[in-house]
């Protein structure tokens, strides 16, 4: 896929675990775990807001788009 | 996070499901008695033998092989009928399982609905076999065939056709919840 998810990069930085990420945003850690290995189809603004909120980055921090 | 409202109507869904699948199961059971009752039961049938393209009496009167094949020839459309019936039967044991936006009983509502219009296809002409059945043994000139059609015919296939429509529309919004599920 052309986009790149950076979620893992971003709570490393932020040491943030994924389980207290999950539960800040409300979502499942299997979810969050397909989205940090980018085997989701899309992400709602919701999430990604949430995402955000929690890591205090912009989205461009999280996804990235390489050329094929 | 699921919607209050949506889980209401969900619950509703469940609940008359239930009640529908057992009245499909009756309905599966009339289906397959109607035919013997009418040659066994000769008082009850007077009403439900309206559209028949032969009389009760004469239905009756036959014996041997013609009896049997005209019976069977009878009990073609009842038969369509009820496995159309049984997959509408399995497609609300779905529903009522909660197994709602699924490719499985969507395909149990396509095929009721193939199933109707199958049923209303057959039946003018399995009437008109039962009657040259029925009148085989008579002398020449005196033998019958008789073919019936109704607006019933007609409002069958068309809700046979509704049906069917509608399951396309609704194996689309079975695709999109499927996507929307892999949305986070």
């Amino acid at each position: 896929m052309a986009i790149i998810v950076r979620l893992d990069v971003m709570l490393a930085t932020r040491k943030m675990k994924s389980k207290d990420l999950a539960s800040k945003i409300g979502i499942s850690e299997q979810n969050l775990s397909l989205l940090k290995s980018g085997k989701v189809r899309g992400v709602r603004f919701e999430t990604l807001a949430a995402i955000c909120k929690e890591l205090d980055c912009q989205p461009g921090d999280l996804l990235e788009f390489e050329k094929p | 996070m699921p919607n209050p409202s949506t889980s209401n109507t969900f619950k509703r869904v469940r609940m008359v499901s239930t009640l529908l699948h057992w009245a499909c199961a009756v309905a599966i059971l009339f289906q397959i008695c109607v035919v013997p009752l009418i040659w066994y039961a000769p008082g009850w049938a007077e009403v439900s033998t309206s559209q028949m393209t032969i009389s009760l009496a004469e239905l009756h009167a036959l014996s041997g092989w013609q009896k049997y094949v005209t019976m069977a020839v009878m009990m073609i459309p009842s038969l369509v009928m009820a496995y159309g019936l049984y997959r509408l039967h399995k497609m609300f044991v779905a529903f009522a399982r909660d197994v709602i936006f699924n490719p499985e009983p969507i395909l149990h509502l396509k095929a009721f609905g193939i199933a109707l219009l199958a049923q209303t296809l057959i039946k003018p002409v399995t009437g008109a076999l039962t009657s040259v059945l029925a009148t085989f043994h008579r002398p020449e000139g005196e033998r019958v065939l008789s073919i019936g059609l109704s607006n019933a015919e007609a409002s069958t296939l068309f809700l046979g056709g509704l049906i069917i429509v509608i399951a396309w529309v609704l194996g689309e919004a079975v695709r999109i919840d499927a996507e929307n599920r892999s949305f986070v």
